[in-house]
């Protein structure tokens, strides 16, 4: 057994990056298979996940659960005519496909080391694993940069109207835009110092063994698949 | 293509997914209209996106791989039927993008692509037919596609087309207006002087 | 044979016509410390970028000439090589991060060039000591302060003992406190025997540690200086930034009118941590109020509960509900981007205002002038560098009718003389209205002030800066004098 890294055995998730991929998909195709029971689990699932991750995302995700239970529960109650089926879609679909958030979300908050060394395993070519990674965080971010240009155009005095949505998409898009490409070049400036485009075998500091857990998760994953498509 | 290349696509291409996917959301909710408007609506929300990719980037296979970034997003989101669909687009946007020199054919480039994947529904109602699509689109129940193929007429889908071909063509060109207005350098007239 | 030789006859950026580097000739010796400074656009980046390989790779242009690393032209080296003997600290620490844990990031360099995990473990550990920040090591970057974001950034350069370091700009994200620790890195790093170079417009902190300093100006090194000749009237010469900050003094000792806006008993804290307060003070028009205060102490969670975007009901003379405050206040942001909306720097003052009179049009010409962009009117806001859209930001501070005006870092990165002219701007904008600024840069504040309000973590001292003595107050709150 060799050393251990600073990061190794801290708390950012003990699933490997692949497992996590794997049960975002499995979680995907039994939120449109399962009945009630599997649903139920897979949900419990990737609530599990998601705690392992990050208890605070774990609690937010749970709340937001709730809200989004006790508005389905709301619109069962309140028939507001024609528009309630939508709206009661819509609401049901975020239901649905909340396992899928949650895996999602541990996803998102793996480490890009993790993420771009477990792509290398995957063959996946090294621009398109660096890309991909680039991408979600600009994912991940996105919702931090509209909240600051909000704030911009607040203290500017500029109101986006929607009797003019040329100009209101102009508000929004450039900034965003502009900052985010601003962003990338010199994020992309700084990896290409630290030899990320260097011609050789690529090894990794985090530790990337699929352990005793990965392998519960994925059994557990495949099995409620199993059930689901029996069913 | 160096990784810059690479890492502007990618950060565009996510953002011009992330903005269709929203409208396609909200304007999804405004049920029988959504069928004929849908993709032509987001579309200008994602031209410009384009647009200012294909310019900054100019590089051959730019186009292909924004597509390419939206096939594998949507396969992720369990909607991989449109995958084929999104790749197709890319090799159209490909072949009349030429080398991105000439606006007008990066204008028609996005055009062409977002129209061919703004038929997704009409190419699965008539390839897939109810079962195929219940079958294949995970988002959608039998009795959801049986209802929907009712709906798919001729006379609809002529509407569909020839809505989604006009607005395509506007939503490529409103690109190319926010393209040259701030993110294309080009002699501005001053205001004062 | 020096450890960088550079023979640059021309090199201008793809699609444009000027030169960006002229005849740039020079050596760098090992274990030497060379700074490069200048006026903003003189070329120091650019020189920068093709010392580390960035041009022609990866901004493209036409470089004439040869540039030397170890014996060896750059374009020799294999693509990535070049990561073993360069290591690069850019401008902004947040932006450069590619990881989220501080771990991860300093060992990236290493994993790219299949460093063996027993030895990168190590490495990464020892790179860590030698920061004196093991504590740091599984911490969010997002989470960290400026100084600890470029010591991380430091420690990525460590993990393969490069030999030559480059550093662009690195004092504008930091606080003083922040700049001294850095002082004492470079210091470290020269006794390691590292071979460090410097694009810096502050330089009093690299006084008595540079070994050449060489001033920029339009492309080319128009002077140098060996260690510790370079003298005041030089930096006068140049306009560069003042090579010893106890030789200053407040220097706006203008009038001050009636009393204009107030706040009593005001508190701001973030994420439930109380962080200032409760504060009562008042600002009489024309006065210019620094607020001072190391990074993280709620300097900028006060301006913004001031310009109303925080901070709930408060009692400021100004309006106590936020939209009363964002009503009547102007708030620049530390990260201008952000508030840069329209497609030419003449629009993003004008706004979208149609049938604008002439004498308006012919202030906001005197305006732009003011801040040198008229050669850019024409030209897009977001395309300026970041000294540019400072001075934009602030334009449009001026021509706004606010009855306060918040400023948040607006000369972080500037050259003298645009510093000075923002200085001069700012003088004016005080005219009939108060407006506060917050700073970390003492040559600024001395220059424009009349008031500074010093934020301590256990709590906060106005100072008025046209009294005798005043300097030494400020001067020992920053930690320069013992």
């Amino acid at each position: 057994m060799g050393r251990t890294g600073l990061l190794d055995g801290g708390r950012e998730g003990h699933l490997h990056p692949l497992t996590l991929f794997a049960l975002t998909l499995l979680a995907l195709i039994q939120a449109f298979l399962a009945n009630q029971l599997v649903y139920a689990l897979v949900l419990a699932l990737s609530f599990l996940v998601l705690l392992d991750v990050s208890p605070a995302s774990f609690l937010r995700q749970l709340a937001l659960f709730a809200v989004a239970c006790g508005v389905v529960q709301l619109i069962l109650h309140v028939d507001i005519g024609y528009v309630t089926s939508i709206f009661l879609g819509v609401a049901v679909l975020v239901v649905r496909v909340f396992p899928v958030v949650n895996v999602g979300c541990a996803l998102m908050m793996t480490s890009s080391s993790k993420l771009l060394a477990s792509m290398r395993k995957l063959h996946v070519p090294n621009k398109a694993a660096v890309g991909a990674v680039i991408g979600l965080r600009f994912l991940d971010e996105m919702g931090d940069r509209v909240k600051e240009i909000k704030r911009g155009m607040r203290v500017r005095g500029l109101r986006p109207s929607p009797l003019r949505p040329v100009r209101a998409f102009e508000l929004y898009f450039v900034p965003l835009v502009y900052k985010c490409l601003h962003v990338s070049e010199t994020l992309v400036s700084s990896v290409i110092s630290k030899g990320i485009e260097a011609d050789c075998e690529k090894t990794s500091y985090r530790s990337l063994s699929f352990g005793l857990l990965d392998g519960a998760a994925l059994g557990a994953g495949v099995a409620l698949l199993g059930v689901a498509v029996w069913v | 293509m160096k990784l810059k290349d690479i890492a502007t696509i990618a950060v565009l291409g996510v953002i011009g997914f992330a903005l269709g996917m929203g409208v396609g959301m909200i304007t999804g909710m405004f049920g029988a209209l959504s069928m004929y408007v849908s993709a032509g609506f987001a579309a200008f929300f994602v031209g410009p996106v384009y647009t200012i990719m294909a310019r900054k980037v100019q590089k051959r296979g730019t186009a292909f791989c924004f597509w390419l970034i939206y096939g594998v997003l949507y396969a992720i989101m369990g909607f991989a039927v449109a995958t084929p669909l999104c790749l197709i687009a890319g090799i159209v946007a490909e072949i009349i993008a030429g080398d991105y020199g000439n606006k007008k054919r990066v204008w028609l480039s996005f055009s062409a692509s977002m129209f061919i994947y703004s038929m997704h529904m009409i190419v699965f109602v008539l390839v897939l037919g109810s079962d195929g699509l219940a079958t294949f689109v995970e988002s959608i129940s039998l009795e959801q596609a049986q209802q929907m193929v009712s709906m798919y007429t001729v006379d609809m889908m002529v509407i569909c087309v020839l809505i989604n071909i006009v607005t395509e063509l506007l939503a490529g060109r409103f690109g190319m207006f926010i393209n040259d207005k701030f993110f294309e350098k080009g002699a501005k007239e001053s205001r004062l002087g | 044979m020096g450890v960088i030789d550079i023979d640059i006859r021309s090199f201008s950026y793809k699609g444009e016509d000027l030169a960006a580097l002229k005849n740039v000739r020079f050596s760098v010796e090992r274990g030497e410390l060379v700074v490069l400074t200048g006026n903003s656009g003189c070329g120091k980046t650019t020189l920068m970028r093709v010392m580390n390989g960035l041009i022609p790779d990866q901004y493209e242009g036409e470089l004439d000439g040869r540039i030397e690393l170890l014996g060896k032209s750059l374009g020799e080296f294999s693509s990535g090589e070049l990561a073993r003997a360069i290591g690069n600290v850019f401008q902004n620490p947040t932006d450069q991060f590619f990881t989220r844990k501080a771990a991860d990031e300093v060992a990236l360099v290493g994993e790219n060039l299949g460093m063996p995990r027993e030895e990168l473990i190590e490495r990464v550990e020892s790179a860590f000591e030698s920061m004196k920040i093991a504590h740091l090591a599984g911490k969010d970057l997002i989470g960290l302060s400026g100084g600890e974001k470029q010591r991380v950034a430091i420690a990525s350069t460590l993990v393969y003992d490069t030999q030559v370091i480059f550093f662009d700009e690195p004092s504008a994200s930091l606080d003083h406190e922040g700049i001294e620790d850095f002082r004492r890195i470079l210091a470290d790093l020269k006794a390691l025997g590292k071979t460090v170079v410097i694009a810096e417009h502050r330089l009093y902190f690299l006084a008595d540690l540079y070994d050449r300093l060489y001033v920029m100006a339009g492309g080319q090194i128009i002077d140098s200086f060996a260690a510790g000749r370079l003298r005041a009237e030089d930096c006068a010469r140049y306009g560069l930034r003042a090579l010893d900050l106890h030789g200053l003094n407040p220097e706006n000792h203008r009038q001050l009118g009636a009393e204009a806006a107030s706040m009593k008993g005001v508190s701001v804290s973030a994420g439930g941590r109380a962080l200032i307060g409760p504060l009562t003070l008042s600002l009489r028009e024309g006065e210019v109020m620094g607020v001072l205060g190391a990074n993280g102490v709620g300097k900028s969670t006060l301006a913004r509960a001031m310009c109303g975007l925080a901070g709930g009901r408060q009692a400021f003379s100004w309006g106590v509900r936020l939209r009363q405050r964002l009503r009547r206040s102007y708030y620049m942001m530390q990260d201008v981007d952000y508030q840069l909306f329209f497609d030419t720097v003449e629009n993003e003052i004008l706004t979208d205002q149609k049938n604008i009179d002439d004498n308006r049009l012919n202030e906001v010409a005197r305006i732009v002038k003011a801040i040198d962009l008229w050669d850019k009117r024409t030209e897009h806001p977001q395309n300026l560098s970041g000294g540019q859209k400072q001075r934009l930001a602030l334009a449009c501070a001026f021509l706004s009718s606010k009855e306060i005006v918040v400023l948040d870092e607006p000369t972080s990165g500037l050259d003298f003389m645009h510093m000075a002219r923002i200085a001069g701007l700012i003088e004016e904008l005080a005219e009939g209205r108060p407006v506060a600024v917050i700073t970390h840069d003492l040559e600024f504040l001395f220059k424009v002030c009349t008031s500074a309000l010093m934020v301590g973590r256990d709590g906060c001292e106005m100072v008025d800066l046209r009294a005798r003595g005043s300097s030494e107050t400020v001067l020992r709150f920053m930690g320069c004098v013992c």
